[in-house]
């Protein structure tokens, strides 16, 4: 506890230093938590693209399979050893289907029936890159009308991920150096404030621990209490957006962000948001406190 | 016991603070270091507590060969071998108590036993009731009595004091000199540099003369010698 009156001591008398590197310290940390809940949203996205049929043939409106010609269909697909999952939707079941998505909508329950739509068979592949493959057994089977192909989309969202994370990468990197400097230059002012206390402790037999460690429980305590701020409005500013984007979003299934998450995001902002405030008071007391 | 054996101190520039200087100080012993400006009092001094190193010769102090102390044995060594410093380094954002309790927190006592010691300190050096007073409030003797509670708080063997009276008046000079020698009643060795001629001449205690880095006297009950 003598080490933290020490700390608060020291902080007290440079208000203006802390306040900026708990500002610089919070900037970065609220990065890593837009980029943190970005990354999730994004990888929901893809994992709801990924789960969702890959390659869908439909066949003429109004026509049902045989048994056997699905069998067949099913047996090429598998015999590949590419094929993830198999289903065949009948009309009836479109009609079902389609009853259900427009239930709220009267006139349009009564334009269509079974007769006008189409029989489906949905695949999804092991692999993005099997798709191709699937797809062109799927094509040449009689009475295949159209078929929708999804490869473009997921290829699409995943390069759209892969950017995110190498920007987000980027900026994480730049602005944790630049809060490192910031608390470096601020225990650097502190240590210089300081400086004739210092040269008594060390005069009165005081050890290099003894000196150095309220200058890195500062630091540390500056990274905590910025994890804890970013952490903070990064909730808010989601609690904020969720409406609109959930409105975005439509069908696909992120929002509400669980909490367990957030928590997780919590800790591991409050162990980056330390560790940076540690490294920061151990370079500044080793640049600044040369005996 | 304190040995100095053939030490040599030589700066940079080729000029020499001490040369092949040895002496032998007892434990408990009352011993003053007299001398002209720059004759090398102070670096006796700043030797014994390894806050510079000599260019040849042995230092020892108690079962320490100061060539052998490195790193956190160097604080221990500052802690068993205090210092009262002449323009006295204390604190002036501190209250009194914190000034001497600095010495305790140091050494990691607990509040409980700091607060004890401190008043102790405090009480030994005359100045119980103004614990709470901040140097600014002092005089330049009580000063010098905060820095001596500050050294002592800790129970050295020894105390070094390097012109402890020179900013004082005679008066108050005298006064610091007679608790040095209190303090010395109780087992601590007591070192001390100074130019006070009256005083080295009153308290008839073992007196080493330096001059230009060597010691040209040493006698017991000895005399101030410029």
């Amino acid at each position: 506890m003598k080490f933290f009156d020490r700390t608060t001591k020291l902080m007290k008398r440079s208000p203006f230093q802390v306040l900026a590197a708990v500002m610089a310290t919070t900037m970065t940390l609220l990065v890593i938590s837009v980029f943190s809940l970005l990354s999730f949203g994004s990888i929901k996205i893809l994992q709801y693209f990924e789960a969702a049929p890959q390659v869908i043939a439909f066949f003429k409106p109004g026509e049902d399979l045989e048994d056997s010609q699905i069998s067949n269909i099913r047996a090429q697909l598998e015999k590949t050893g590419k094929l993830n999952d198999f289903r065949y939707v009948s009309t009836r079941e479109a009609e079902a289907i389609y009853k259900d998505k427009n239930k709220d909508n009267p006139l349009l329950l009564e334009l269509v029936d079974y007769n006008i739509l189409p029989a489906s068979i949905e695949i999804s592949a092991l692999e993005l890159s099997d798709l191709s493959e699937l797809n062109s057994i799927l094509s040449v089977q009689e009475g295949v009308d159209d078929v929708v192909f999804y490869e473009d989309v997921i290829a699409s969202l995943s390069n759209w991920i892969n950017s995110v994370k190498g920007l987000g990468l980027g900026v994480i990197i730049y602005l944790t150096l630049e809060s490192i400097l910031v608390i470096l230059v601020v225990t650097g002012m502190q240590i210089a404030i300081k400086r004739d206390e210092i040269e008594i402790q060390r005069l009165l037999g005081a050890t290099r621990r003894f000196i150095i460690k309220p200058f890195i429980i500062s630091g540390v305590i500056y990274g905590l209490v910025s994890s804890f701020i970013a952490w903070f409005i990064s909730y808010l500013l989601l609690l904020y957006s969720t409406p609109f984007i959930a409105n975005w979003l439509q069908d696909i299934p992120i929002l509400p962000v669980p909490f367990l998450f957030m928590l997780a995001l919590l800790g591991g902002e409050l162990l980056f948001g330390g560790l940076i405030g540690a490294v920061s008071g151990l370079i500044a007391t080793r640049r600044f406190l040369k005996e | 016991m304190i040995v100095f054996q053939q030490v040599t101190k030589e700066f940079n520039d080729g000029g020499r603070a001490l040369s092949e200087v040895s002496f032998q100080i007892k434990p408990g012993e009352f011993v003053f270091f007299t001398g002209s400006s720059g004759a090398g009092k102070t670096t006796i001094m700043k030797l014994l507590r390894k806050e510079s190193v000599p260019s040849s010769g042995t230092i020892l102090v108690g079962d320490m060969d100061l060539s052998q102390v490195e790193g956190e044995q160097i604080s221990d060594l500052r802690r068993d071998v205090a210092v009262c410093f002449q323009d006295f380094k204390l604190l002036s954002d501190r209250t009194v108590f914190e000034n001497v309790a600095l010495s305790l927190e140091i050494d990691g006592l607990e509040e409980d036993e700091v607060k004890e010691k401190v008043m102790e300190a405090l009480r030994s050096v005359g100045l119980k009731k103004k614990d709470k007073f901040f140097p600014i409030q002092l005089s330049g003797g009580e000063l010098q009595r905060v820095g001596i509670a500050r050294a002592i708080v800790s129970k050295p063997s020894v105390l070094i004091a390097d012109e402890p009276t020179g900013n004082l008046d005679p008066k108050s000079g005298f006064d610091i000199f007679k608790l040095f020698k209190e303090i010395n009643l109780t087992g601590t060795t007591v070192l001390v540099a100074t130019h006070d001629s009256n005083v080295v001449d009153k308290f008839k205690e073992r007196v080493i003369v330096i001059k230009k880095g060597k010691v040209i006297n040493d006698s017991k009950k000895g005399k101030y010698q410029s």
